[in-house]
């Protein structure tokens, strides 16, 4: 029915100091954390913590499409599942995805799709389950970034990254990157996505109130934000390959070398052409 | 992958390969270089598909993938589990995107009579095998439209009634082969298990003992995690001796 | 990976001669635990979560309430709820879509030692009787499932209690049912009064082992659920899957439960989860 603490939102959210309520600047990130091969069971898999969002991101495929008509003959299909748990908001949401989320949905596969090669993967499914765990603002486009990267993870070719981010406007000012309350109390939010190979907006909302100069100002601070991210995102993918790498720095053989192994084994033995070996 | 490739990463002396991501500009220079495996052309650039290691040969750049799924090639042995059966043909999962069908036909045995033109009088049913069964096969076709192929005529092909499977990410199966097979003559002789490695990335295996089939798994996939790196097959040697004083094995 | 979802045959036959040899395929002994790691407060917006890594099982759970009317039969008690819901990022076999019987099993499992042991002292959450009530929801979801979701779940769902911050209310009118926040919030160690612990055995031809993995839960015949509170009484009990057991052998399950059961709870010692700012 109802709640006992009402959400309070305060009057300013930008103090006398020109900082944010929660100490950042106007064109500051909140931090952010992500992961790669969070998921064991699934092909491809990332975790992302932005502020207090908490979202993980898997992909199963590709694969055959069930129903079988959904299939398409020319090109793969890419299906994503945005879903919030429903203690991820202050007021628990039901279980049943409702029409935000579906909408949700449509907009990451519509911003994903245009890096993917799906057309190497005719009459199969690409599908990408979002669940966030915890909301905090600017959900869909911490979606969109974790998402490439579970794809990534999945091996599925594609041109490039993509990344997102949402400009706002509160107190009659620019912001980067609306928190949860900016969002709910702020006068506009613009989330964005760019898919990197062609420097192209794939992923365009806007509801508020803004005029053009602001709606321009807006973008500058969005391309901004995103050159960041977009290095965090590098750098994730990254880490789980090189930091086996520099684990490995020290090491040093106490064995002797392979070669005298070598010599024990029938190389002639070996036929590789087909990938099989055998020993049977 | 292919043994060109896992030299040139095994080489000790060579520094570690570049990993690359998708998007990543690998090359602006067309006239030296010409886009190979694992990239595309984006402007005036080669870029990089998939996350994987950045290998230049000759004039070609190729990216080598460490992540992605099985793509059916005609001629590969692959082992597959049936997943389901009608009285007609056998669907069996081969860690593809698409399912393998295998047809009672293309299980007959060839014997003498059928070399001689008679083939033997079993009946084309599907009787033979059951969900669930454990099959290596090879593809005898395969394209992207359909569903490939398979076949279980052949030396080594049929069913195993025993022994363990493992899977993992299919681009790391070349190093579990090894530069040679070098790899795959090290596990077998160091743990005395029957292994047989096939592109789809499943891995069967069968030894003596629980002990040893135990290190065998633990030692797949340290090489799995540790795929991208330089002097390997060194380190899992001395992986394995220093695990069989742990565990007390020999 | 697509094997983890298949049933393979050859997998069955292995490790049912393993384990009648005492030997697990992940290297355990039957009646041995895989690694249990609890982290909670993860979820801001929740009362209490949990995030519970069972091996490479991971299961987050939160905790939510709301005010509303009771059940007509039990007009001044409290209602509480769970929920579990096993979405198909966490295994490729899952579908989308409302919860299945086994996601419903799965709740409910969850859900019956916790009403048993009578857990949650729901007279206290009882603001006008007939009228207003709290409603806690405990909603269970599968990040990655690698088998035994049931002890993980019920784990995560208890530490997720433990941890919560629920505000107390006052009532300004009772005619009008109008309340406010007090400024406190429940005690939990009030709140709750008993902890009790689920323990699954698996079954595959006459042996059986405790806390199966994914690759044990596929091809095992069926399962045993045993659930015991603080007092060592037993509080629920169910049996899962084609197995089935004779009545001695349900006997020394039973003691075998308790004794992991106790030993579970002394190692995790859930009370440590509460947040010290409650009152």
């Amino acid at each position: 029915m109802s709640l006992l603490i009402k959400d309070e939102s305060p009057e300013k959210l930008i103090g006398e100091d020109g900082k944010r309520l929660d100490g950042r600047d106007l064109n500051e990130l909140r931090s952010i954390k992500m992961e790669v091969g969070v998921i064991p069971n699934a092909d491809g898999s990332a975790y992302i913590e932005w502020g207090g969002n908490k979202i993980y991101a898997a992909v199963y495929g590709p694969r055959e499409v069930h129903p079988r008509h959904d299939a398409r003959p020319d090109r793969g299909i890419l299906r994503t599942f945005y879903r919030m748990t429903t203690y991820s908001v202050s007021e628990r949401k039901r279980p049943a995805p409702g029409r935000r989320e579906k909408e949700i949905s449509l907009v990451i596969k519509n911003a994903i799709e245009p890096v993917l090669f799906l057309e190497l993967y005719p009459d199969s499914a690409v599908e990408v389950y979002i669940e966030v765990i915890s909301a905090d603002g600017g959900t869909r486009c911490a979606c969109t970034t974790v998402a490439i990267l579970a794809l990534v993870d999945a091996g599925i070719p594609m041109r490039g990254l993509i990344t997102a981010v949402a400009a706002g406007k509160v107190d009659g000012k620019l912001i980067i990157d609306c928190s949860g309350d900016e969002d709910k109390s702020g006068e506009a939010d613009l989330p964005c996505a760019i898919t990197w190979y062609n420097n192209q907006i794939s992923l365009l909302q806007f509801d508020g109130i803004m005029d053009l100069e602001e709606f321009d100002r807006s973008l500058d601070l969005i391309m901004e934000a995103l050159e960041k991210i977009h290095k965090l995102q590098e750098e994730a993918l990254k880490k789980r390959y090189i930091d086996v790498r520099n684990n490995l720095k020290n090491y040093k053989p106490e064995v002797v070398p392979t070669s005298n192994i070598e010599e024990k084994i029938d190389l002639n033995n070996q036929k590789n052409q087909n990938g099989g070996d055998q020993t049977e | 992958m292919e043994i060109e490739d896992i030299e040139e990463i095994d080489n000790v002396q060579m520094k570690d390969k570049e990993i690359v991501i998708p998007g990543e500009v690998l090359s602006e220079d067309l006239t030296n270089f010409t886009p190979g495996r694992g990239t595309t052309k984006q402007g005036k650039k080669i870029i990089s598909l998939f996350v994987g290691l950045k290998v230049i040969r000759k004039n070609y750049i190729n990216v080598i993938p460490l992540r992605g799924i099985y793509t059916p090639t005609e001629g590969d042995k692959v082992i597959g589990v049936i997943i389901d059966k009608n009285p007609v043909k056998w669907t069996l999962d081969i860690n593809a995107r698409n399912c393998g069908i295998l047809k009672p036909s293309n299980t007959v045995e060839r014997t003498q009579k059928f070399k001689k033109g008679k083939p033997d009088r079993v009946r084309e049913t599907t009787e033979k095998f059951n969900v669930g069964d454990v099959l290596i096969v090879k593809i005898t076709q395969a394209d992207r439209l359909h569903r490939p192929e398979l076949t279980t005529q052949g030396k080594y092909l049929g069913k195993r009634n025993s022994g363990k499977l493992i899977e993992i990410p299919p681009p790391k199966i070349p190093r579990i082969i090894g530069r040679k097979g070098s790899m795959i003559n090290l596990l077998k002789n160091m743990t005395n298990c029957n292994i047989f490695v096939t592109q789809n990335g499943r891995i069967w295996i069968q030894g003596d003992n629980f002990e040893h089939e135990m290190l065998l798994i633990d030692t797949i996939h340290k090489i799995e995690t540790e795929a991208h790196t330089s002097g390997l097959t060194d380190r899992i040697k001395e992986f394995i001796i220093n695990e069989k004083i742990k565990r007390g094995i020999n | 990976m697509s094997l983890s979802k298949i049933l393979v045959s050859t997998e069955r036959k292995y490790i049912l001669n393993n384990l009648k040899r005492d030997k697990r395929i992940d290297g355990r002994d039957l009646y041995q635990y895989r690694d249990i790691k609890i982290d909670n407060n993860i979820v801001k917006a929740a009362e209490g979560s949990a995030e519970v890594h069972l091996g490479k099982t991971c299961v987050i759970t939160g905790v939510k309430y709301e005010l509303g009317p009771p059940f007509p039969d039990m007009p001044d008690k409290g209602v509480y709820t769970v929920m579990a819901e096993l979405i198909p990022m966490s295994w490729g076999a899952f579908e989308g879509g409302p919860p299945d019987e086994r996601a419903i099993e799965l709740a409910r499992l969850i859900d019956r030692p916790i009403r048993s042991a009578k857990t949650i002292q729901n007279d206290m959450l009882c603001l006008i009787p007939n009228k207003l009530v709290y409603i806690i929801f405990i909603d269970v979801y599968s990040i990655n499932y690698s088998g035994n979701l049931i002890d993980s779940g019920a784990i995560s769902a208890l530490t997720a209690l433990v941890s919560s911050k629920i505000p107390t209310a006052k009532i300004v009118d009772k005619e009008k049912a109008e309340f406010e926040w007090d400024g406190g919030y429940f005690n939990t160690k009030k709140l709750l009064k008993n902890l009790p612990i689920s323990v699954t055995f698996g079954k595959i031809d006459d042996v059986v082992f405790v806390d199966p993995n994914l690759t044990e839960e596929l091809v095992m015949d069926g399962r045993i659920t045993y659930a015991f509170d603080d007092d060592g009484n037993l509080v629920s009990l169910q049996k899962g899957g084609l197995a089935t057991f004779s009545i001695d052998e349900i006997k020394s399950l039973a003691r075998k439960a308790k004794e992991l059961g106790d030993k579970l709870r002394k190692d995790l010692d859930l009370w440590q989860y509460q947040n010290l700012k409650n009152k």
